[in-house]
């Protein structure tokens, strides 16, 4: 982005803040929801996904690699770009090297994507922040990332993006623990995700993936609605 | 005279039970000349992973800069050793940048993995590996070295049986290749050292 | 009708050699021909395509090679003093070393040699020719040739295909009623006398050691040792020459041909000798 000519529209206010990037957190902040959690042998992805009854589905957990997933709150076109970016920089490291990308480096990569995007000229921030769930071979070990339009990056064993992300938080603090196992980790994170649901939650507006050694996988509708079942 | 013989030079790894050996002559000429008899052609990348560059010597210490540039970067960007699988992927990938205007080196690549698995492979000037499990040769001396470790190689050799097998490989390679010679250096790689040794050879 | 005349039988006779010429005569061994290409090919294109660097290993001629020789005066009343010639071993094709013991002093007659250095076969088939012709000579003029003529006789022999593609770089040294000499003849048809002579790709390394070392009078033990050095030498640097040191002493009365020393053994002597440090420590 370096060769735009033009000026940066994220300039520091005279207190030392960047006001472009507090609204960008707020277009996060009034997102749907995401939760991610990391269980011992995997890790949860789980988010709203409302649409309306007219509209066929759009997915908002998207996979990156093999190993690698994500999920968003905020801005789903702006979405869509940083996961074309992230697939292309994993499949260019698979290049390279021969073998898959850890996933602190993709975080640290898509990190410094979203941060080029607060310093360049002709551009805004993304709209959106990540939940990133991996699943690192050496050691095996589940991994959840969260990655913010200032390019900030966090790691959690379990968080929440989005509308109510606070009250999330608040009820993952009560209900995490190291111990659980994967399927309890679904569980969890749906009912984290079920605080802030207005409407009844059914397998059409939750979507619901798991990283664990064999991959990244999405839930179909089925599995969705048989977790849903056992709340 | 083709390039790829202008300074001469041979290197050969071999594969064992949880070690891998790694030779090289020590001659440098130019053409039939010899201008010096204490140029290695193998290098230290990490602790357990060497690389050897064949070919014409001005260009192997480029791409061993290169490597080098490359490895630095990678290991501090992933703070973790580098692996010598990704290394020639490495290596393989920095030759066939160069396609369509090569570096006249062939590159070998020898090492121990994180769980101490042998890993040995050479590649042509633009990168293609070829990995096996016994034994790789590059350089002038390839086509006498792969008959002779034919011979040598035996499954599953402990440290200094592989030793034995390298130095005897290589020293019957300078018996007959008038371009490399001169001495010889084998890296024999452990899980726990290296140990390091220099051979007579024949010095015409 | 007219019974046999004298002219009937002349003509029988011719005839009876004709037929002995044709079916019972053994081929003549005196006039070796070659044979020729077809019309229209030339031997140096034929050459090229066929036996060049491009061509296989196998099809390549062995070169490669350090010769030297050089004449000395007797320094003390017990040496012999005469001349020295001394050699390598190494037949390669390009970088590959097809043989480590070939010998390169080629007799000629029992005072003469003639060293190799270019196409082996070239010099190995030249120099039997020259042989016949020495031998032919002496027992024809009940005298021995002189080196003089011998290598005259090779050069214009060699001079008679010149530009055919010969490869040949040889040194005829040997003793006669002049003394102790040494020609160095070539494919090109060249002819020299030279008291200190060196012919090969690592000619020029052994002329190094000559020049520097060489004196008009010396033992025989510091001549031999001059002849090794020089050929160690030129080995160690040059590798087109290798293997071992074929070295002959040519005296006023008779040929000494001394034991092939192993080439890489003498560095280590020398270097021994010179206190120079062999060992090796490789720096990361």
């Amino acid at each position: 982005m370096g060769d735009h000519y033009g000026f940066s529209l994220t300039t520091f206010s005279p207190s030392g803040k960047l006001m472009q990037i507090e609204y960008a957190l707020n277009a996060v902040k009034n997102g749907q929801p995401s939760v991610g959690l990391r269980a011992k042998d995997g890790v949860v992805l789980a988010t709203e996904n409302v649409g309306s009854v007219l509209t066929d589905d759009q997915p908002k957990v998207e996979q990156i690699s093999k190993h690698i997933g994500c999920v968003y709150s905020g801005m789903g076109p702006d979405f869509r770009i940083l996961v074309k970016k992230a697939r292309k920089i994993a499949m260019e490291y698979e290049m390279m090297y021969g073998e898959e990308m850890p996933t602190i480096q993709l975080v640290t990569d898509i990190a410094a994507v979203m941060q080029e995007y607060t310093q360049s000229g002709g551009v805004r921030p993304f709209g959106a922040s990540l939940l990133i769930a991996g699943w690192d071979k050496n050691p095996g070990r589940p991994l959840l990332f969260q990655c913010d339009p200032s390019g900030a990056y966090f790691a959690w064993k379990a968080t929440a993006l989005g509308k109510n992300d606070v009250n999330a938080k608040t009820f993952l603090e009560k209900r995490f623990s190291e111990a659980l196992e994967l399927d309890d980790g679904i569980h969890t994170a749906l009912l984290t995700l079920r605080e802030s649901f207005d409407v009844g939650m059914n397998e059409n507006n939750v979507e619901v993936a798991v990283c664990n050694s064999t991959g990244f996988h999405r839930l179909t509708k089925q599995q969705v609605h048989d977790h849903l079942g056992t709340l | 005279m083709s390039i790829m013989s202008y300074t001469g030079g041979t290197v050969v790894a071999m594969a064992g039970d949880e070690c891998v050996c790694i030779a090289s002559d020590l001659r440098i000429g130019e053409q039939m000349t010899t201008i010096a008899t204490d140029q290695k052609k193998v290098h230290k990348v990490t602790d357990k992973v060497y690389v050897g560059l064949a070919g014409f010597q001005s260009d192997a210490r480029t791409v061993l800069e290169k490597i080098m540039f490359r490895k630095n970067l990678y290991e501090l960007r992933e703070n973790r050793n580098i692996k010598p699988q990704v290394l020639s992927e490495m290596i393989s990938n920095l030759a066939y940048q160069h396609r369509f205007g090569s570096y006249f080196t062939e590159p070998l690549v020898a090492g121990l993995d994180d769980t101490n698995k042998p890993y040995i492979c050479c590649m042509d000037t633009i990168g293609c590996v070829s990995a096996p499990r016994d034994f790789v040769a590059v350089g002038t001396g390839q086509e006498y070295l792969l008959g002779v470790c034919e011979n040598f190689w035996r499954e599953n050799m402990k440290p200094d049986e592989l030793f034995e097998a390298t130095a005897q490989s290589i020293l019957s390679c300078l018996e007959r290749d008038a371009a490399s010679g001169w001495g010889a250096v084998v890296y024999t790689i452990t899980k726990d050292k290296v140990n390091v040794s220099t051979i007579k050879a024949r010095m015409d | 009708m007219w019974g046999e005349t004298f002219d009937d039988f002349e003509n029988d006779e011719g005839e009876m050699a004709m037929a002995k010429q044709n079916l019972i005569a053994e081929p003549a061994r005196a006039d070796f021909t070659f044979a020729k290409l077809p019309l229209g090919i030339q031997p140096v294109d034929f050459m090229k395509t066929h036996f060049a660097e491009t061509a296989g290993k196998s099809m390549q001629f062995r070169k490669g090679t350090t010769t030297l020789a050089f004449v000395y005066e007797p320094a003390t009343p017990a040496d012999k003093g005469g001349i020295i010639v001394a050699v390598d071993s190494r037949a390669s094709s390009g970088e590959y070393i097809s043989s480590k013991s070939v010998m390169k002093i080629l007799d000629i007659g029992d005072r003469m040699v003639a060293t190799m250095a270019g196409g082996a076969a070239d010099c190995q088939f030249w120099t039997r020719i020259v042989a016949k012709y020495c031998t032919l000579y002496e027992l024809r003029e009940k005298t021995s040739i002189t080196v003089s003529a011998a290598s005259k006789y090779f050069a214009n022999t060699l001079y008679g295909y010149r530009g055919q593609g010969l490869s040949v770089g040889s040194m005829v040294a040997g003793y006669d009623k002049k003394g102790p000499q040494i020609f160095k003849v070539d494919s090109e048809g060249d002819r020299c006398q030279l008291k200190v002579c060196s012919v090969g790709s690592g000619s020029l390394n052994a002329y190094g050691i000559l020049d520097n070392h060489y004196k008009p009078k010396m033992t025989d033990d510091e001549a031999r040792k001059l002849g090794l050095r020089a050929i160690m030498h030129a080995t160690y640097r040059d590798s087109g020459s290798g293997g071992v040191c074929n070295l002959c002493h040519i005296t006023p009365t008779e040929k000494i041909r001394l034991p092939p020393m192993d080439v890489s053994k003498l560095w280590y002597e020398f270097a021994d000798e010179l206190g120079r440090d062999i060992t090796y420590n490789p720096v990361e």
